[in-house]
């Protein structure tokens, strides 16, 4: 070995400080000024194995957020590939996804434990 | 039935081939099946107490505790991928060498074997628990015979392991000499996928901008929930519809651990040739 064990050891632990450092780049500043437009928010709530509202008409262009709920009693994952959206939401939980800024089109989403559970929406 | 299988297969797909890519990035380095294993044992418990535990999880840090805790997951493995890597960049000729004298044991000093035993914890944990909180809903349920859930169950999570061991085996077909840096920039395009994941979290919990939602589709030439489509994104990262922020996460990642990884193997070659020179 030509290079001491400590100094490679930091190297290591600079480039992992590096590498999460970079994949986390603004979380410090993420708090927006309180002069930034609310993210308008739309809910979804699933219960007997069908989404509530099965469409739902959502705006383009901006970022907004998704209220899901999960009436049923078991767990559910809403997913989406058109949104690339996964999240398992437990029985009772009502939890935040946000998506976008969409471009105008239709987009499917389901719940991927149970998936003939299928909803859309509409970004306009 | 069926269904069932291959929700689990989806589930079992991603931690069987990375653990399938790091049993073959760590070929012949002793001890290593016995860290691995015991990495995906804690990753099973791990996935027990985050299934039980999902709903105080996901209320946890303002409702984005489930983002977090994937995101941080993912981060973990990548840390572990790029000590790991760097690590390798520096031993993996002298390993190469050693490995090629049949039945002649691999002694280099300190091993980052706690590194395989984490990124084969972080990849089981984090499907483990869907797939526990999947099947417990589906054993509440009664909608399926305990038959058909365990046949299903069995069926989707030896399907992934199979494709893991494929995985594996195609890479041991590497010739020796060059498998330690050929899987050294596999695993660096692995982290960099898995960086890039975690950004997608972070997008999803609103605690990291988009940067543009999406800023290409390639999913008409690949899905990514197409069997290929899914392994080249477990293994290089593939993403048919990137996001900005997912984008500059994959490539920031390739800097922090490639620039370090051939500073490595420079440092070496330099080393080594200065050996020779004093040698002779």
């Amino acid at each position: 070995m030509s290079l001491p064990t400590i100094r490679h050891r930091a190297l290591a632990a600079s480039v992992l400080g590096a590498a999460l450092l970079a994949a986390l780049p603004s979380t410090a500043q993420t708090p927006p000024p309180s002069s930034a437009p609310a993210t308008p928010s739309f809910t979804l709530t699933m219960r007997n194995r069908a989404f509530d509202p099965p469409s739902l008409d959502v705006p383009a262009g901006q970022k907004i957020e998704l209220r899901v709920t999960n009436a049923e009693t078991i767990a559910v994952e809403f997913e989406s590939d058109d949104l690339r959206r996964e999240k398992v939401i437990a029985p009772g939980l009502t939890v935040s996804i946000f998506i976008g800024p969409l471009r105008a089109g239709r987009y499917e989403f389901k719940d991927d434990f149970h998936s003939s559970t299928r909803g859309h929406l509409i970004a306009k | 039935m069926l269904a069932i299988a291959v929700i689990i297969f989806r589930e079992a797909l991603e931690a069987a081939l990375i653990i399938g890519t790091v049993m073959a990035a760590s070929f012949g380095i002793p001890g290593r099946n016995r860290w691995i294993s015991a990495g995906v044992g804690i990753g099973i418990l791990g996935a027990f107490i985050v299934a039980l535990a999902a709903g105080e999880i996901a209320m946890a840090f303002a409702g984005a505790g489930q983002e977090l805790l994937n995101a941080a997951v993912l981060l973990l493995a990548v840390g572990m991928l790029a000590w790991h890597n760097i690590w390798m960049a520096r031993h993996g000729a002298e390993m190469a060498a050693q490995a090629r004298q049949v039945g002649e044991a691999i002694r280099i000093g300190a091993r980052p074997l706690t590194a395989l035993t984490a990124i084969a914890a972080a990849a089981t944990l984090r499907e483990g628990a869907e797939t526990v909180l999947f099947i417990s809903g589906i054993a509440a349920s009664a909608d399926e015979t305990i038959l058909a859930m365990t046949l299903g169950g069995l069926g989707g999570l030896l399907g992934g392991i199979v494709t893991g061991g494929a995985i594996y085996a195609g890479l041991l077909r590497i010739p020796l000499a060059r498998l330690f840096t050929v899987m050294g920039w596999l695993l660096l395009l692995l982290a960099a996928g898995l960086s890039a994941q975690a950004a997608g979290f972070l997008i999803q919990a609103d605690l990291l901008p988009a940067l543009g939602d999406q800023l290409w589709d390639t999913s008409f030439i690949l899905s990514e929930k197409s069997l290929l489509g899914r392994i080249l994104h477990t293994l290089i990262g593939y993403v048919a519809r990137p996001a900005g922020v997912q984008i500059l996460a994959y490539v920031a990642t390739i800097a922090a651990i490639g620039v370090p990884m051939r500073l490595m193997a420079l440092l070496k070659a330099k080393a080594a040739t200065t050996d020779r020179v004093n040698a002779s």
